[in-house]
């Protein structure tokens, strides 16, 4: 994968730093997914989060080297009152459900509205149907989170944190989406595909239908 | 009351209850000492003859082991009053010192008994085996004979001649059951309809003995009293039998019961149970709550039956176990328990498992929950929770820091905690209050302004925040977090992470302001960055690599050793080393550790010293103003050779206390 995340080291000078929330209910793989993305590593017994973790990553897009700082949430109702903090001032959020959670799949929705209403206006907004290798339980069909996902103008994948499908995507596409400061001149053509398995995955593998 | 009531008492229970040796008055220690009955180890008291043989000690070890100047402590006592926190008063209880000595009283006469201000009133009840089983479900077979050691009021002191009767309302009693009984309705509840048995069968098995005495006052003539064997009937009008309170009782709930717990669940040391003064479960140590529904109707019955009077159920002592309760409104915490931990202990340890809850969600915030909602479950907010209480139960279990009150400092060069402090200190920033360098279980540096300290207390909460929380590999960890003895109505936010690949010293940062994350973001990486250009972390991980060890001292004969200075609350202990190379053998010197600490601390009689030999190792402890040490010994070793060692190590830690003690650096 072209997109695939460079192992965390010391900042490069030139890095844009972009600020990224992870939103949703406890137990749909938002830790999961960050450890997927961060570390290539996934646990079937991940540790409930409490309170918030940090983490960074960075991706390369398009020629130009992207820092996510990301905050990754807890979901338990005791911590709600908190979640503001984060996503206030992030530039980017992915709000996770889990495709056999029909429950989860409405509280990203609440999710939606929230950062609609108290997020910054240019936020870019993914929503993650995960657990996608868990499909034969499915609850929420592709179609369902994919039609919300264009009705709000979000971007849309399912994922896997346990199989890594479209994980890394999720980040490219929203890195893809972000204002970049200082737009590098023309290194090797405009839109460079990021992903060349991208083809393999809409047509056989996950559900993948990244708006845009 | 006193004599009389003790005198009844004995009446009815001696000979019946064995006490646990771990709680023999000191008299009865000495009587087997000389003589006779059978111990797990053999004891031994020194009084005064053998202290006073000790006398040329006290100076030297007075002389100033660990005095600092008063205002260097870091961890002195504070009453949080931080301006900006409304500070929470909580309810004193007094009920620490009872109990134990005094029910242990039953096997001999113990005369100092009268001069207590608040001998606790006794009651026995005569509770067959059915209610043991119900209490454990069958697991508890030999428990003929309760005690219940009852904390008084000092009303009911003056008030009642004969305190040991104590009243169950079978209003309260019935509606529990009906309670109980509801929760049987509930589908698929399984272990909720064994509940419902069980927590009939309660009250009911009170009913056989069913010998009621006359209350003495005039409440609601339909007040139930607990049963003292032996008692007669008395025609008072007002009492009435249980058996006259129509209660739910399923016949079939022992076998259901008995299907609902693995066998593994009975063998268990320690159960700790947590749940709402509605019976509500919260937390168990060891299996699913929501299968043990009916046991958390049991105890959550015998704590109100007994509050009804305005009273408080400290403790039931069976043959084999003890059961320790501890009300922290809104929770309630039972402990059962088949080590040797007396009560003081074991109730220690469920303030611990309280505080755990608080140290999440606040006193005021978990008060707020139950207010209005007395039925709230509380497990909806504990999600991902559990297994911080594990671990602070693991933790005051294991740690002599917990039994000693203390924190333990993790040994090195003065010269480089100073590396360390200076560090934290020059790169603090305005929003940062504490700032703390942990080494697992052990402390490497605090920072900390010169108005507020941080308790030993909250410093093993934060330890087991840090470590069962552990995330490592999962970047940094910020949450709201409370710090009971710091301030239990109000939230601290942390900021904690690892700085080291290699070994596990974590970085804590706390502030009071919720939105400084970033800001402890940045400041944790100004001291990273700065240990690295120190090579700090280099350092550490070498010191940590190299454990302190009892061999370190050179003294012969000393395998292992716990020593605290009790001005700083801080103490001194080497790694364990051969023979205690198993968790269970560490476990059972800790044990002996505890015995030897209960002997000195909570014995009627004052002692500095006390020897605990046996044929696997001598410990003893002994008292001094300022400190007090613990030492093991090989088991042949004299006593006096042992007390000229215990000297000369007193003097050896004195020599290198720099290297142990944080003394009096980062304040700001
Ligand atoms: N099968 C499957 N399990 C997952 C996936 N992502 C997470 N999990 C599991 O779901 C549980 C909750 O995951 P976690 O990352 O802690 O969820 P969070 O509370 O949203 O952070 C854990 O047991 C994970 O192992 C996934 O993509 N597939
Ligand atoms: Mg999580």
């Amino acid at each position: 994968m072209s997109g695939r995340p460079r192992q965390n080291g010391p900042a490069q000078a030139k890095a844009l730093q972009f600020k990224l929330v992870l939103l949703g209910e406890s137990a749909v793989g938002k830790s999961s997914l960050v450890l997927r993305f961060v570390k290539g590593q996934f646990h079937e017994y991940q540790e409930t989060t409490i309170g918030a973790a940090f983490l960074t990553q960075t991706v390369t897009v398009d020629g130009v080297t992207v820092k996510f700082e990301i905050w990754d949430t807890a979901g338990q109702e005791r911590y709600h009152s908190l979640a503001p903090m984060y996503y206030r001032g992030a530039q980017a959020a992915i709000i996770v459900y889990d495709i056999t959670n029909r429950d989860t799949f409405e509280r990203a929705k609440s999710w939606v509205k929230e950062l609609d209403r108290q997020a910054r206006k240019d936020i870019v907004i993914a929503l993650a149907g995960n657990k996608f290798d868990l499909s034969n339980k499915r609850m929420v069909e592709v179609e369902e989170g994919s039609a919300y996902a264009q009705e709000h103008n979000l971007i849309f994948m399912e994922t896997s944190a346990k199989t890594g499908d479209n994980v890394s995507n999720v980040f490219v596409e929203i890195a893809k989406m972000l204002p970049k400061v200082e737009p590098k001149p023309n290194n090797n053509g405009q839109t460079v595909r990021i992903d060349d398995n991208q083809e393999a995955q809409n047509g056989g593998g996950p559900g993948c239908c990244s708006k845009n | 009351m006193g004599d009389e009531d003790t005198t009844s008492v004995r009446s009815t229970t001696n000979g019946t209850i064995p006490a646990p040796s771990s709680c023999l008055p000191e008299e009865a220690i000495e009587a087997r000492s000389s003589s006779t009955t059978p111990t797990p180890h053999d004891q031994v008291t020194e009084n005064l003859p053998s202290t006073s043989r000790l006398q040329d000690l006290e100076p030297q070890s007075r002389s100033r082991l660990c005095a600092e100047s008063a205002s260097d402590h870091f961890v002195s006592r504070p009453r949080s009053n931080a301006s900006d926190y409304a500070s929470n008063p909580r309810s004193p209880r007094a009920s620490i010192d009872l109990g134990l000595k005094e029910c242990s009283g039953e096997s001999s006469q113990n005369g100092g008994e009268s001069s207590h201000n608040a001998t606790p009133a006794k009651l026995n009840l005569d509770i067959d085996s059915e209610l043991a089983k119900s209490l454990l479900n069958g697991s508890l077979t030999s428990v003929d004979e309760v005690e219940l050691v009852v904390e008084d009021n000092e009303d009911l002191i003056m008030e009642s001649p004969s305190v040991h009767q104590k009243e169950f309302s079978p209003e309260a009693s019935s509606e529990l059951s009906a309670e109980f009984a509801g929760e049987t309705g509930v589908p698929g509840e399984e272990g909720a309809s064994s509940g419902a048995g069980s927590g009939g069968s309660v009250v009911s098995e009170l009913e056989p003995g069913a010998m009621v005495e006359p209350v003495g006052r005039t409440s609601s003539g339909r007040d139930l009293q607990l049963v003292t064997p032996g008692d007669t009937v008395s025609d008072d009008e007002g009492s009435e039998t249980v058996s006259e309170v129509p209660l739910p009782v399923e016949d079939d709930s022992e076998e259901l019961g008995a299907q609902e717990y693995p066998p593994e669940w009975y063998t268990k040391q320690k159960h700790v149970f947590i749940f709402s003064e509605a019976g509500k479960p919260i937390y168990s140590r060891h299996g699913k709550e929501e299968n043990i529904v009916g046991l958390y109707g049991v105890m959550q019955a015998l704590l109100s039956c007994v509050q009804d009077n305005s009273d408080d159920l400290n403790c039931i002592r069976s043959s084999d176990r003890l059961f320790v309760f501890r009300c922290h409104p809104p929770l309630m915490l039972v402990a059962v328990s088949d080590t040797t931990e007396c009560e003081e202990q074991i109730a220690r340890q469920l303030k611990y498992v309280h505080h755990q809850a608080v140290f999440f969600l606040t006193q005021s915030h978990l008060a707020r929950l139950f207010k209005n909602r007395h039925n709230y479950d509380l497990r909806r907010q504990l999600t991902g929770l559990p297994k911080f209480f594990n671990g602070i139960i693991e933790f005051v279990e294991e740690e002599h820091s917990f039994l000693l009150e203390s924190v333990q400092c993790l040994p090195m060069p003065q010269s480089l905690r100073n590396e360390v402090t200076a560090t934290l200190l020059s790169n603090r920033c305005p929003e940062l209050v504490f700032a703390i360098v942990l080494y697992e279980r052990q402390i490497i540096s605090v920072v900390r302004p010169k108005q507020y300290a941080i308790t030993p207390q909250d410093l093993h909460l934060l330890m087991n925040y840090v470590q069962t929380g552990s995330t490592r590999g999962h970047g940094e960890k910020w949450a709201p977090c409370c710090l009971p003895d710091f301030n239990d109505g109000g939230y601290l936010y942390i900021h904690d992470s690892y700085i080291s690949e290699t070994v596990n010293v974590s970085l804590v940062l706390i502030t009071n302001e919720r939105e400084q994350h970033i800001t402890m973001i940045n400041c944790k990486q100004r001291i990273v960055e700065q240990m690295v250009a120190q090579k700090t972390m280099d350092k550490l991980e070498e010191i940590i690599s190299t454990p302190f060890l009892s061999s370190d001292t050179k003294i012969p004969h000393l395998r292992h050793f716990v020593y605290k200075s009790k001005s700083s609350q801080q103490l001194v202990s080497p790694e364990y080393t051969v023979p205690y190379n198993s968790d269970e053998d560490r476990r059972s010197l800790h044990t002996k550790y505890c015995h030897v600490y209960d002997k000195l601390h909570h014995s009627d009689q004052k002692m500095s010293i006390y020897y605990d030999i046996d044929s696997r190792e001598s410990v003893v402890g002994y008292l001094m103003s300022s400190s007090e040490i613990y030492c093991t010994f090989s088991p042949f070793v004299t006593r006096p050779v042992a007390l000229n060692n215990i000297d000369k190590l007193l003097k050896w830690i004195r020599r290198e206390e720099n290297r142990f003690f944080i003394l009096g650096s980062g304040v700001y």
